[in-house]
């Protein structure tokens, strides 16, 4: 679904250059759960920025579902990142002014879905992640961990094949960080890929595979075992 | 003490630190304070300033009051009776501005001067610098004629010689002793340069009075009314006065009142308009000043918990505030100071008449006074918001923030700037398309090719009409003889002249009660074909039309209506005054005044058959050459004809016709600059409040962007913030205009107070410049870089 050959990320100019991702090649299978770990500075919010196609300022190849990104005008990679994918955000970044409902819809609007259908799917979106009764409250009057369950349907409303998150339960407690990987999985297992950035250990064996970065370069990959989800969960 | 120094020291600390925004309130106030400065100096020098003699107040107009309720000069027998009867004054004295052809130097030069009576300097308040005031034998005429110079007049002849006195100049030919030197800065009235002697005439001669201008100097504390209603109660018991005289009222105003009172209205609408661009540029520097308050929040959370209290900390953003405003209304000043120059260039003729409008002690303290008001008003409330802001939230970023009170308060100013801007957008435009209908209007006459001069024959060389006549004949022959010249007239007064004497007309089996006031003047032969108006029918005045010849006159169309509505006006008999007058033609509509489309009815009378010209003149050739070329013509021809004799007032009808507009003009430049200025004043809000808002937005907008949204998305939102001050401000602005429409509507011409093009063109003109202060900030949102906006917080 997925590669990357040789990504580069440069910031500054001159002596001040500093490379925060260097050489990143990198393949994701659809339908996998894929895990970016590694020390603050290391770039892994930067891959996410460009896996997102958030970031342009870039160098390398990036093929997403067969299609060159790396060729492609920021104009037409916003037209992919509509497409396919949903963002996840560790301060879940519900917009304050807007209810739940009115938060879940703001995806389905700019992708000019017609009102009908945008309300259908919200009031689905609602019942599936069982938060109808808190369609009218507004995010200030929602606990983190339900904000984060909104930002995590808002993802999923498009119905998207790629869901990025980063650090998704940052700033969640442990029982609600664990209902929300719980959710992931489900996604994932209902065919969703997934690329998270976590620090946690708990969070990445919900994965299927952890990349490890350091100071922009991939230092390593591991398989998660299996075992260690039974044993997490 | 010292801590209001410290407070001080920091503030300049701290604007030193922000220039970006120290000079934009600098510069927004500078430019609001200074365009409110240079107004004033105008208004200070012609309405507040008082008149430069001793005791001004008490120096005031006295004129007849007639039974239609307008004004006109007081007739000689009554200011005699008043001189000598009334108690409410110290001094009572009567003038008439004149001119004359002064000689004797390089060659003949036109002066202004003016003919008074015993106490014209007592009631002035002014005593000669030089020598003495006239005498009672020189009031009399008795011995050789006598006159008192200004300075400028006994500089220019004298060389401002000590011993002036005594000495002769000639005026009008006839040599005249210099008796007195007045002080300088004296030129009272109409730029007086010379004083002669007048004797008024005390009765009443044939049913007929001499008028003059009449000006007397109250006792201490007299009222006005009272003092009119003993004039009016004196003149009312002069039984030798006829009783079509006693029955008049008489008007008592100040002077300062008759000399500019006239200028008020204008006045007045420019300088509420010039309150409104300080007003928006006071909610300017007061938006500037909330934003900063959020930015320092953290700054001042941190003071308030090392101890400072709310009113310490409110007095620092005072002091930085009272120092923006200083500097604002300092470099204000340059406007005034570079202003006053331009105003001057533009200014109708009425306005030159004010002398020394200058940056003076009145209008620096104006300046100031304004400013520490501008600080304290619009500086109290962004210093009471911040200093209130409580310190936990402040320190932590948690929110929650007072952003959403500082946005809406920031929104509300943003629409008040913008219904100012309107309003001075719709006022602008309507004195604009005013002027331009003014501009447009047929004046009656073409002026083109038309070069006009003015003479004043001295009285000693052409004492009687016979001599005047022979001047004027011997001089049109001349003329009319220059190869290229097309006609040549000389008459009383031309187009736009202003010299018509009015009159109430009963036209037959009118109501007398309701007469309407017509005028009439004098013309010379071939007057409607040098000017170019055009003759509906009959014909203009020629030879024929001489003494003892039978009398005729021609009509305005207006005029031919009202005298003879029920047909042909030509050879009909007009009664006019008394007299019976064959009309021989009837001449379209002329504009007779300046600065007045409307036309009195008119009746013309030809001055070689009934004379009416006298000893002024207004000379008027039109020809297919160079006015310079027809101007040296007239100046040949006149020379050799008359050599004491000054030509003044050389100009062209297209120069005469352009001067007309000039009061108009002025008053729509002016007012156009003022809403130009508030259109870009309120721009800056409004670009200053949507980068706010976006700025205040950036994560949000990186969310959306994240989540899919387009590039129109991001501009539709960001330039949505700015719609709602630009839907509430442009309603309010518009309902602003149709109130205050009525207040002007007397000061427009040629369109209505809710002329639809004008309430149509200033909204689009506003949403167009709302749309350009919106993009740029709109551009810097479409490029929010979203990873940096969501890792932001």
């Amino acid at each position: 679904m997925i590669s990357l050959r040789n990504i580069e990320k440069v910031v500054g100019e001159g002596a001040a250059r500093t490379f925060v991702l260097r050489r990143i090649t990198l393949d994701i299978r659809e339908g996998e759960f894929v895990t970016i770990m590694g020390p603050s500075g290391a770039g892994k919010s930067t891959l996410l920025g460009i896996l997102g196609m958030l970031d342009h300022d870039w160098t390398g190849e990036y093929y997403l579902l067969g299609q060159p990104v790396h060729a492609l005008k920021p104009k037409q990679r916003m037209e992919l990142n509509r497409q396919y994918i949903g963002f996840v955000f560790q301060q879940y970044h519900l917009l304050d002014t807007l209810t739940v409902a009115e938060n879940l819809e703001i995806p389905l609007s700019y992708r000019n879905v017609p009102r009908k259908e945008r309300e259908a799917r919200v009031a689905d979106i609602l019942d599936r992640f069982q938060i109808v009764g808190k369609k009218d409250l507004y995010p200030s009057q929602l606990s983190g961990g339900q904000q984060q369950l909104v930002g995590v349907a808002r993802a999923v409303i498009a119905n998207p094949k790629l869901i990025l998150a980063d650090e998704p339960t940052g700033n969640l407690h442990s029982q609600q960080a664990r209902e929300i990987m719980q959710l992931f999985k489900r996604l994932n297992q209902e065919g969703t890929t997934i690329v998270q950035v976590t620090h946690s250990e708990e969070n990445a064996s919900y994965g299927d595979r952890i990349i490890h970065l350091k100071d922009g370069w991939i230092e390593g990959e591991e398989v998660v075992e299996k075992t260690k989800v039974t044993a997490g969960a | 003490m010292d801590s209001l120094l410290q407070d001080l020291r920091y503030a300049v600390r701290t604007l030193l630190k922000s220039p970006g925004f120290a000079a934009a309130a600098v510069l927004t106030l500078a430019l609001g304070i200074g365009a409110n400065s240079t107004i004033f100096a105008v208004v200070h020098a012609a309405l507040l300033r008082p008149l430069p003699y001793p005791d001004p107040d008490r120096i005031v107009s006295i004129s007849t009051l007639t039974v239609f309720g307008d004004t006109k000069l007081a007739d000689e027998p009554s200011i005699a009776r008043w001189a000598d009867e009334a108690r409410s004054f110290e001094v009572i004295a009567a003038y008439w501005s004149g001119e004359a052809n002064l000689t004797g130097g390089a060659g003949p030069e036109h002066v202004r001067g003016a003919s008074v009576t015993e106490g014209f300097f007592r009631v002035m308040g002014v005593t000669p610098a030089l020598g003495r005031a006239f005498s009672e034998e020189e009031l009399r005429y008795e011995g050789a004629p006598v006159v008192i110079l200004g300075q400028g007049l006994w500089r220019r002849a004298f060389g401002g010689a000590a011993d002036v006195i005594g000495r002769t100049v000639r005026l009008d030919g006839v040599d005249h002793t210099v008796i007195g030197v007045m002080p300088a800065g004296f030129a009272f009235p109409d730029s007086a340069e010379y004083w002669r002697p007048m004797r008024l005439q005390s009765t009443v001669a044939d049913g007929s009075a001499d008028f003059s201008y009449a000006i007397g100097r109250l006792r201490p504390g007299v009222p006005l009314e009272e003092a009119r209603a003993e004039l009016e109660a004196i003149r009312r018991r002069a039984e030798d006065l006829p009783e079509r005289f006693r029955e008049l009222g008489v008007a008592v105003v100040t002077l300062h009142e008759r000399l500019h009172g006239d200028l008020r209205p204008g006045l007045l609408v420019l300088l509420g308009a010039v309150g409104c661009v300080l007003l928006i540029a006071c909610a300017n520097v007061a938006n500037l000043l909330l934003a900063r308050a959020t930015t320092r929040r953290r700054e001042l959370a941190v003071r308030s918990a090392l101890g400072a209290t709310r009113a310490r900390l409110a007095r620092q953003l005072l002091v930085e505030c009272t120092l923006l405003v200083l500097l604002g209304g300092a470099a204000g000043l340059l406007i005034p100071a570079w202003g006053l120059d331009v105003l001057e260039r533009l200014a109708p003729a009425a306005l030159a008449r004010i002398p020394e409008i200058r940056l003076d002690a009145a209008v620096l303290g104006f300046t100031f006074v304004v400013s520490i008001a501008t600080g304290l008003v619009f500086g109290l409330a962004p210093a009471f918001t911040a200093s209130r802001t409580p310190v936990q939230y402040a320190l932590k970023e948690a929110t929650p923030t007072t952003a959403g009170w500082r946005g809406r308060s920031r929104q509300a100013l943003v629409a008040a700037e913008l219904a100012l801007a309107v309003l001075l957008l719709l006022g602008a435009g309507l004195f604009l398309r005013s002027f331009h209908a003014f501009r447009a209007a047929d004046p009656g006459f073409d002026p083109e090719g038309v070069v006009t001069a003015r003479y004043w024959l001295p009285f000693a060389t052409y004492p009687d009409e016979a001599s005047q006549r022979a001047f004027r004949q011997a001089v049109l022959e001349r003329l009319r003889a220059i190869p290229g010249v097309e006609a040549a007239t000389i008459t009383r007064a031309g187009p736009l002249g202003g010299f018509h004497a009015t009159q109430q007309f009963i036209p037959p089996g009118g109501d007398p009660e309701s007469a309407p006031t017509v005028a009439y003047v004098h013309v010379g032969t071939d007057y409607f074909r040098t000017f170019g108006i055009a003759l509906r029918a009959g014909r203009e005045f020629g030879e024929q039309d001489r003494p003892g010849a039978p009398s005729v006159a021609v009509v305005s169309e207006s005029m031919a209506r009202l005298a003879f509505p029920d047909g042909p006006a030509v050879g009909q008999t007009l009664v006019f005054a008394g007299n019976a007058y064959t009309v021989v033609g009837v001449a379209a509509e002329v504009r007779q005044r300046p600065s007045i489309v409307e036309t009195w009815p008119m009746v013309y009378f030809p001055a070689e058959q009934q004379g009416g010209i006298a000893a002024y003149g207004v000379i008027a050739v039109r020809s297919r050459l160079d006015p310079a070329t027809v101007a040296a013509a007239i100046r040949a021809v006149l020379r050799d004809i008359e050599p004491e004799l000054a030509l003044y007032d050389v100009t062209t009808m297209e120069r005469t016709l352009e001067a007309s507009w000039a009061p108009r003009r002025f008053q729509a430049v002016l007012l156009g600059s003022f809403a130009v200025l508030a259109l870009v004043l309120a721009a800056f809000g409004l670009y200053a409040l949507i980068t706010y808002l976006a700025a205040q937005r950036t994560r949000e907008i990186g969310v959306r962007i994240a989540l899919g949204a387009t590039r129109a998305h991001v501009l539709r939102l960001v330039l949505g913030d700015g719609a709602l001050p630009v839907a509430v401000g442009t309603t309010l602005g518009v309902v602003g205009a149709l109130a205050l429409g009525r207040v002007v509507e007397s000061q427009l011409f040629g369109v209505t107070p809710v002329d639809p093009v004008t309430y149509l063109a200033a909204p689009l003109v506003l949403a167009a410049v709302a749309l350009l202060a919106g993009w740029l900030p709109a551009r810097r949102a479409l490029r929010t870089d979203p990873v940096r906006a969501l890792r932001v917080e």
